[in-house]
């Protein structure tokens, strides 16, 4: 178990080292990009030195791995480490928060309308995470803001006290909530189903201790199964509200970068975003641990994790 | 023909497709009918408010919004239905040939879908335009491609139940080849599942095109969309939200009205079904 963890998160630095192995030959193949200016310092005034491809992705990942520098800004010729750094912090403390949120109000959601399947709050809830997980995150950033804080003035729409970062923090939180309780719905209800939840309602267990003791183990496997895509979409949302709240996070530095064509600038955002997601992946298999105890043995026996119910 | 009766009797979906058809036909025809276009600059008329002259009033540069919502329905729509409609056609196909053909193709065909499906549709947009060169529509692959998957996985589904069916089995029997079957048997049956995805897959597509349009990885800038038209809203929130909230408030309409219509096509295929089977 240990052992597999340690290698789940050892595995990381070459999963990174992949994606931006893919992203500079990418750059360099289809768009012609000159990779050089990625591993350029500050003084280099005549340019970086002449280096083939792969020793420009060699020395580039030495820097990035080894001594956390991310290179130079393109725009304004100075180190980018500290900027992502702070720009990472505010998009990760976000997101970070809201992924917590997701699952405390998502889960008892799709819980509750499994529970009352074919009745008019399933029906609700059904079709507002429907209505929700599809919805474009602005439309939803702008509804909140017109409505708490134009017109009942709860909130700055500048954000300017911390706890005005709850309009971005709710926005995101109820699309990844729709997400997670449209799964958990549908999970719990294929366990409410299944015949051991008639048979321990036979031997007089009550409805509430079925539910909470014996379906929702199940229940959970394919709620945090989805939790690397909640975490992915809600760092996607995290570009769309960052932008309308003027946030400056990692997903507004990646429009900025798109825009101005900053190689450098968006070669770091790629690794950290990459770095983040396999983190993620990484929590989703210790999740998936936790609530399948099925697979610590299969686990201890060193096969490979296999992502069961899964979609 | 019998289904579409069906849809049109259920009220709500029967409304849902026209507001949909009105938007479009608004979108189409407006244009034409218009006294102003879409780039013309008036700096006389700079934010005004709606008014019988201009009915969504104008924005920063003094053009029409009204008829920048058109022009910007003409783009987002075609977008929509146009990649919806890729994704459909190649989804359908590769569910169709991974569940026929079984074995190794098959678990290749799912596993390329699994990995599609891991990386949000947003990114993989972003990641093609930006790679293929902006302002050429080439944001339009990765929204297709990230709508392929689902269409495949029921597909996929249906082509598995249906090969293990009596009828299958004894068309096969009377020496039917795959073509026959395909054509025959599993079109017909995967046709409506397909529809009632493809009503998803169109407000999916509805929406990445107007978040990309919103941060900017769009068309070029004189030329709307509706996601660009509630950016250029958004900076006078306060002052005028009528410029971002019509755009925002057009989009859900037309969110809405693809699921209402979805629904619709649902339930009236599960009526359908249940009719068969007494």
């Amino acid at each position: 178990m240990l052992g597999y963890f340690c290698k789940r998160i050892l595995l990381i630095i070459p999963t990174v080292m992949a994606v931006i192995l893919l992203v500079f030959v990418l750059m360099a193949s289809l768009m012609g990009t000159d990779t050089s200016r990625m591993i350029r310092y500050e003084d280099d005034v005549y340019g970086a030195p002449r280096l083939s491809l792969l020793q420009q992705y060699g020395k580039y990942c030495y820097r990035v791995f080894v001594r956390g520098d991310f290179g130079v800004n393109d725009s304004y010729n100075s180190p980018l480490d500290e900027d992502l750094m702070k720009r990472t912090a505010v998009t990760l403390k976000m997101t970070g928060i809201s992924v917590l949120a997701t699952y405390f109000a998502g889960l008892p959601l799709g819980v509750f309308a499994a529970c009352r399947r074919g009745r008019w709050q399933d029906s609700l809830i059904t079709s507002l995470t429907t209505f929700f997980s599809a919805l474009p995150s602005f439309c939803l950033a702008l509804g909140l803001v017109l409505f708490f804080a134009l017109r009942l003035g709860w909130v700055h729409v500048t954000l300017q006290d911390p706890a005005d970062h709850i309009i971005p923090i709710a926005t995101l939180a109820v699309i990844g909530a729709a997400n997670v309780a449209k799964v958990t719905r549908a999970g719990m209800a294929e366990v409410l189903d299944k015949p051991f939840i008639l048979s321990l309602r036979s031997l007089g267990l009550s409805r509430g201790s079925v539910i909470f003791r014996h379906a929702l183990k199940s229940a959970l496997i394919p709620a945090f199964s989805v939790f690397n895509t909640v975490c992915a979409n809600l760092i996607c949302g995290s570009i769309v509200v960052e932008r309308f709240f003027n946030l400056r996070g990692l997903g507004t530095c990646i429009i900025g970068a798109v825009g101005s064509r900053a190689t450098t600038t968006l070669m770091g955002c790629v690794t950290i975003v990459a770095l983040i997601m396999s983190v993620c992946s990484v929590i989703t298999d210790l999740l998936f641990v936790l609530v399948n105890p099925s697979l610590r043995k299969t686990l201890s026996f060193g096969s490979r994790l296999r992502r069961r119910g899964g979609r | 023909m019998r289904q579409i009766g069906a849809i049109l009797r259920n009220p709500v979906s029967a409304a849902a497709l026209a507001v949909l058809l009105a938007i479009i036909l608004f979108c189409v025809i407006y244009p034409f009918v218009s006294p102003y276009t879409y780039w013309e600059v008036n700096p006389g008329d700079r934010h005004q408010m709606p008014s019988a002259e201009h009915p969504f009033g104008t924005d920063y540069l003094g053009r029409d919004l009204l008829v920048r919502m058109a022009w910007g329905g003409r783009v987002t729509l075609s977008v929509a239905f146009l990649t919806g409609l890729i994704a459909a056609a190649a989804g359908t196909l590769a569910g169709i040939v991974s569940g026929f053909a079984g074995g190794f193709a098959d678990s290749v065909i799912m596993r390329v879908m699994d990995a599609i499906s891991s990386v949000p549709s947003l990114l993989l947009a972003i990641v093609f335009d930006y790679l293929l060169g902006m302002g050429h529509g080439n944001f339009l692959f990765g929204i297709a491609i990230a709508g392929i998957p689902p269409f495949a996985r029921i597909v996929r589904a249906a082509v598995l139940e249906i090969g293990t069916s009596s009828y299958v089995a004894a068309s096969r029997a009377l020496g039917a080849g795959p073509v026959h079957i395909i054509k025959e048997h599993v079109i017909h049956n995967v046709m409506p599942l397909a529809a009632v995805q493809a009503t998803t897959s169109v407000a999916d597509a509805l929406t990445t095109c107007t978040v990309l349009g919103y941060i900017g990885v769009s068309i070029g800038a004189p030329r709307p969309e509706w996601g660009l038209l509630f950016d250029l809203g958004r900076k006078q929130l306060r002052s005028m939200p009528h410029l971002s909230l019509i755009p925002a408030l057009t989009i859900t309409v037309c969110i809405v009205c693809l699921y209402l219509l979805g629904n619709g096509i649902r339930d009236s295929l599960s009526a359908e079904g249940d009719r068969h089977e007494r």
